[in-house]
């Protein structure tokens, strides 16, 4: 017994001395553990896309950007959230606009200056998409930019050329193709993702003549979910949409709000959040989002919003898309908080009654857009009917009877 | 073998606890005579063994393990075993070769390693009462492994020492 115990005692100092293990399983255990370190390094090494944001720090409470995108003086105002530009953009859109400075100062629907575009912030590049308007005469590509300021905050810049140094880094983009028509227009996407590190204040790309009047900034922050009252329809990104100008630092933030208006420079948001709001729908009223029963929930074109105006939230929009014959399109009113005619959305509820809509503006805020006036009733509290009446500009005193040409949309 | 290495552990566990209560349970009543099957624990397992001649031996062996790194990666392994004992006494000493294929699992994730391991060992046997031995060897082992979502892969050679308890039928 002693011997054995000697024997086991020098077998277990020498086990300790040479570094062995106890236990084949323990040293599977231990060399599994190593090879997988290195499976989990060689994965983080190549992730692209959004995989690849997962690597950055997370992004606490600091401004993930502190460098305006573009020089501010090629701007003539920044468009807030929750634009409407039927029938792509049917419903609020979740990107601000940049429109640029006209070529010609008479000439205000005229080509727009062309601007750089930069990084607002130490930056990863996760994805380009390029678009080809395969409609226009002739086509043309503009792009994409997705990127990532921090773990959970993602931007994008989109309708914009690329500068040909940031182009040389990300490649061609001729990858996972799908084509598709909205607004009348047919379109040919291309994606491909990436991850590429960029500087605080390297050029990106630039916007503007000939191709566009105006570029896209968006920004999701996936620490925040929005109370979309039917978010499985809108769906994707688009329930984490945040404001980008809330994500730089002081001086640039409060440069970009003062511009915050109509594209023409003509109106500036006073009312907050001025950056604008993409989230509208009030349950049990007519405020909100509409879908038409049977078609799919995206591209929005057959859709219907009844939301407050982005640039003067005192005013309302009826944003229509395609489905109503003859008023595809944004038309502003001044709501009123009682009676029947240009009733507030948020205050048309399932009562049985029908309210009218008359007296438009249209997007620059001049009176007297639409020949028709708008006809709404809500039979239940997820159903609205909706009518384009062409036999009175004016609303006049009322009753009114919808017809058999009313469209009913759901939510 | 299992994708989550968890449910083998599990079963190695109560495996060990219960050839623990065989060996007890036997060594209390069993009559002192050289064996032929044996059952008992090992490092994280289990295994059985048969004996047909003083000089040779042959094991079918369980176990499970664990490296507690950044995330915890836990392993399972079944193998096979021969002895060929150099000299009979108390206590007996022997030299053998084994194969095992293997298994891990990082915790929480899809990472997991599959592979073999085979190597030599030299060790003693000592009866420690009647019918219940006491088994301790150690020796290199070539382990394999292939990672499956990366497919990166690995060979090693690693010095392992391993222990046993088992009672003798």
């Amino acid at each position: 017994m002693r011997r054995a115990l000697f024997i086991a005692l020098m077998f277990a100092a020498a086990t300790a001395r040479a570094g062995m293990h106890v236990g084949l399983a323990n040293a599977v255990a231990k060399e599994s553990d190593s090879l997988i370190d290195q499976a989990v390094e060689e994965d983080r090494r190549a992730a692209v896309g959004d995989l690849a944001a997962q690597n950055l720090p997370s992004c606490g409470a600091s401004a993930p950007y502190s460098l305006l995108p573009t020089d501010l003086s090629s701007v003539t105002a920044i468009v807030p959230l929750g634009a409407m530009n039927p029938p792509a953009h049917t419903f609020p859109t979740d990107h601000i606009y940049f429109y640029l400075n006209p070529l010609d100062p008479l000439n205000p629907g005229g080509p727009r200056a062309t601007t750089p575009l930069f990084a607002p912030g130490d930056i990863l590049v996760t994805m380009i998409a390029t678009t080809e308007y395969l409609s226009a005469s002739p086509p043309f590509i503009d792009y994409g930019v997705y990127f990532y300021g921090c773990r959970e905050v993602k931007s994008y810049y989109s309708h914009i050329q690329l500068d040909p140094s940031f182009s040389a880094k990300v490649g061609a983009i001729d990858q996972n193709c799908t084509t598709y028509t909205t607004g009348g227009s047919t379109l040919r996407r291309c994606q491909e993702s990436m991850a590429v590190p960029i500087s605080t204040g390297e050029r990106i790309g630039s916007s503007g003549a000939p191709y566009a009047g105006a570029f896209d900034f968006g920004t999701y922050d996936y620490r925040v979910s929005r109370p979309l009252l039917v978010p499985t329809r809108r769906g994707g990104d688009t329930l984490h949409t945040v404001c980008p100008v809330d994500y730089f630092s002081t001086q640039p933030r409060q440069q970009m709000e003062s511009l915050m208006g109509r594209f023409d420079g003509g109106f500036q948001r006073t009312v907050g959040p001025v950056c604008g709001e993409i989230v509208f729908d009030v349950a049990g009223s007519a405020r909100g989002l509409w879908w038409k029963p049977g078609a799919p929930d995206n591209p929005e074109d057959p859709h219907l919003a009844l939301v407050p105006n982005n640039v003067d939230p005192t005013m309302q929009n009826i944003s229509c898309g395609t489905s109503v014959a003859g008023m595809s399109g944004a038309y502003a009113f001044i709501p009123t908080s009682a009676g029947r005619v240009n009733r507030d959305f948020a205050q048309v509820t399932p009562d049985g009654n029908v309210y009218c809509y008359d007296s438009f503006y249209d997007p620059i805020g001049q009176p007297g857009a639409g020949n028709f006036r708008i006809l709404i009733s809500l039979p239940t509290s997820t159903t609205v009917q909706f009518e384009r009446d062409a036999s009175s500009l004016t609303c006049g005193s009322g009753p009114w009877s919808l017809s058999g040409a009313a469209v009913t949309f759901q939510r | 073998m299992a994708a989550d290495a968890g449910y083998p552990q599990v079963m190695l566990r109560t495996a060990a606890l219960v050839s623990l209560l065989l060996v007890l349970g036997a060594a209390s009543f069993a009559a002192d005579r050289p064996y032929g099957v044996a059952a008992g624990v090992n490092i994280g397992g289990g295994q059985i063994d048969w004996r047909p001649s003083a000089n040779w031996m042959f094991e079918a062996r369980a176990q499970a393990g664990a490296e507690n790194g950044t995330q915890k990666t836990t392993s399972a392994l079944y193998g096979l075993r021969a002895y060929r004992f150099l000299h009979v006494g108390r206590p007996s000493f022997f030299a053998g070769m084994g194969v095992a294929k293997t298994t891990a699992k990082r915790e929480a994730t899809s990472y997991r390693a599959d592979g073999v391991a085979a190597g030599a060992f030299l060790g003693f046997e000592f009866r420690l009462i009647p019918h219940v031995y006491f088994l301790l060897d150690a020796g290199p082992y070539v382990i394999s492994l292939h990672e499956n979502r990366s497919s990166l892969s690995r060979t090693s050679l690693d010095f392992v020492g391993d222990a046993a308890l088992v009672v003798g039928f």
